[in-house]
């Protein structure tokens, strides 16, 4: 279950993290628990039901793991290796994402609204009903992946690859595109326009 | 509390299951449709559907009660009891689900359909066809779009930013997300 508890500091309303009982702007020591949540991710083989949000990891090997249904808005991640993971219910929204590789993974229901996604490689992945919402997204390959029902809807797309990819239920409107590249992907199947979807 | 997301090929719809840390009662939100899928979830974890909340009555959303309805003994609360085809409960913000320790408010945001509801319990809101990532529900006339929009604008945007929202279609969103990104929201009344 995703980790709902509140701050316990005063009237703060935000969500306390996991191993505290304060936010993240409660810390005492903010790099000390971004270290001890590193050693755990490495550690474990199955993340799940944790509030990380905020959190700084850099140059982090998590590729094959499983990661369920967590919190890690706002966080800074760059050179995060994903590779092979299977991540499912977990919200990177409004997180920066740089340098990090997302490739043959799998990734359900899994919110990067907001994010800023610079130099990533989620390519050859399965990334189903993902939401990309307002994304600012630069330099990054999403080749050969299947994007089935995921939203990129007012979104910034600079210099993207969606080269050879299944855009079926892919929801574009409202996006600024810019230098992407959709060879041999089916954009019939996708949502460019804004018009009124029936659900 | 466990949380668990399915989704259904059947109408590209989701539904929720939410039950207790160990086995025991569970509540389904909404049954689009009700496979084998759906059953060795419930079953895997040692849960039992004891409670359907529906946030409307369209098909996408009810289809899997009737099959539901042979397996587990189930009471089920929709806004509008008279379009199911079985016996259900009704349901209102003055009158919400009794389910167990679950305790459940009911928004209630007309326009998609007449009888449109979301549920909210502990900082999730299930907001069915009226919200949804980046987008708001299909609406058959002028006056449903603006009956939605300010359905969504009173009941919804009116809860806090960190509220996590699971939709009857597509990926989960948060409320801060739609605040500032979802295009449709910013339409005139």
């Amino acid at each position: 279950m995703f980790s709902l508890q509140t701050c316990s500091v005063g009237k703060c309303v935000n969500r306390a993290l996991n191993r505290r009982d304060v936010c993240r702007k409660h810390l005492d020591d903010p790099q000390a628990y971004d270290r001890e949540i590193a050693d755990v991710l490495s550690g474990s083989e199955l993340v799940a039901d944790l509030n990380l949000s905020s959190l700084v990891l850099e140059d982090l090997d998590l590729s094959g793991k499983r990661i369920e249904r967590c919190i890690l808005s706002n966080s800074d991640l760059r050179g995060v290796n994903f590779d092979g993971s299977r991540i499912s219910l977990v919200y990177f929204d409004f997180s920066v994402l740089q340098n990090c590789s997302f490739r043959a993974g799998k990734f359900y229901n899994v919110v990067f609204a907001g994010a800023r996604i610079e130099n990533c490689n989620f390519s050859g992945s399965d990334i189903i009903r993902c939401n990309f919402c307002g994304i600012s997204c630069a330099e990054t390959l999403f080749d050969e992946s299947d994007l089935y029902a995921s939203r990129f809807i007012a979104s910034t797309l600079n210099r993207i690859g969606f080269k050879d990819c299944n855009l079926k239920q892919v929801r574009f409107e409202h996006a600024e595109i810019s230098e992407a590249d959709f060879r041999y992907s089916n954009t019939e199947d996708a949502f460019f326009e804004t018009k009124a979807h029936k659900l | 509390m466990r949380f668990f997301s399915y989704f259904s090929v059947l109408h590209f719809s989701n539904c929720y299951l939410i039950g207790p840390d160990g086995p025991g009662d569970a509540v389904l939100i909404d049954a689009g449709v009700f496979d084998e899928g759906l059953l060795k979830l419930i079953e895997d974890n040692d849960l039992y559907v004891r409670w359907v909340l529906i946030t409307h009555v369209h098909h996408g959303h009810i289809q899997g009660l009737q099959t539901l309805l042979k397996i587990y003994e189930a009471t089920i609360y929709t806004f509008d009891t008279e379009r199911l085809d079985c016996t259900a409960r009704p349901i209102s913000e003055s009158k919400p689900p009794e389910c167990g320790s679950f305790s459940f408010k009911v928004l209630e945001t007309p326009g998609h359909s007449n009888d449109s509801v979301c549920f909210l319990i502990d900082g999730m809101l299930f907001s069915g066809d009226a919200l949804s990532a980046g987008s708001v529900g299909h609406t058959p006339t002028g006056y449903g779009r603006a009956l939605l929009l300010s359905s969504i604008r009173k009941k919804i945007l009116s809860l806090k930013d960190n509220v996590l929202i699971f939709p009857g279609h597509g990926p989960p969103t948060r409320l801060e997300i739609e605040r500032r990104f979802n295009p449709y929201l910013e339409e005139k009344l």
